[in-house]
């Protein structure tokens, strides 16, 4: 069973768990994105008994909203969405006074006044080790917004979709985290990039 | 052609972190907690409420005559209200 079950699509995994509720379509499901949702939850809550806890929830939230998926979507688009969201909620709940989270265009925040255009292919080449003390360094929201578009490959109207965001709103998040990933590399490294 | 350091970056970190199997094995058995939950809550709601409804002093067929009253109350439309203005004026 295990051979055919591996060549079924997500769509038709969920399908069939929907119409069955065989627990080996989601256990099947779960080996498919554990990894990476394990690892996303690593690299956003720093520590390994939080992103187990995480994982742990986010697929009992999946289990739960399965049967409202968009079949015309991206499975992993989804779980990445409600990875993110579920890691932001986590770090807000530890630190509640230092994130704010949200597109607001008004925000006072001095980058926003200055947006330096930074292009993609200075973040896209830049040195592993760098990039990962980059993305350390600027606010957990910034972080996942430049995730979901150059690690996930997701589309602009996606992540409006998974952020609850317009989509201009996110065009201006995506460059607003792009100058403060900027900003973060000129004060760790010194030099500016090109 | 090579991927983008982002994605390299993410290769690494699942390289790095493997999911424990005992991981596996706590997920699941909250899904199958969540699946008999909610068998239970299908099976047994329906008396549920049948109870709660008798305790309450109501029989079954009172529910339904609760929801299908035929006329809803509304309040009264603006222009009664102003008679009822000019009337008391």
């Amino acid at each position: 069973m295990g051979g055919s079950l591996d060549k079924l699509k997500d769509h038709e995994l969920i399908e069939k768990f929907l119409q069955t509720q065989d627990t080996s379509y989601f256990n099947l499901l779960y080996r498919r994105y554990a990894a990476k949702v394990y690892s996303k939850c690593i690299s956003m809550l720093k520590d390994e008994a939080r992103a187990q806890d995480a994982v742990q929830d986010i697929f009992a939230k999946l289990f739960l909203n399965l049967h409202k998926f968009n079949k015309k979507a991206r499975l992993s688009t989804w779980i990445y969405a409600i990875t993110y969201n579920h890691c932001i909620d986590q770090i807000r709940r530890h630190h509640k006074d230092i994130i704010q989270f949200g597109d607001n265009v008004e925000d006072p925040d001095p980058i926003a006044e200055d947006v330096q255009e930074v292009h993609d292919k200075v973040l896209l080449e830049m040195e592993l080790d760098r990039l990962e003390a980059v993305l350390d360094a600027i606010p957990p929201d910034d972080k996942v917004i430049l995730l979901m578009k150059y690690q996930d490959g997701m589309q602009i109207k996606e992540i409006a979709e998974a952020l609850d965001k317009t989509e201009s709103a996110v065009k201006m998040k995506i460059k607003r985290a792009k100058a403060k990933a900027h900003k973060a590399y000129v004060k760790l490294f010194g030099d500016f990039l090109r | 052609m090579p991927q983008n350091s982002f994605k390299r970056l993410a290769e690494e970190k699942e390289k790095e972190y493997v999911p424990p199997p005992e991981l596996e094995q706590r997920v699941m058995a909250q899904i199958y907690l969540l699946q008999i939950m909610g068998k239970a809550v299908e099976l047994y709601m329906p008396q549920l409420v049948q109870m709660l409804f008798q305790m309450m002093g109501h029989s079954v067929h009172h529910i339904g005559e609760m929801f299908s009253q035929k006329e809803p109350i509304h309040p009264p439309s603006r222009s009664k209200r102003t008679a009822k203005k000019n009337k008391s004026k």
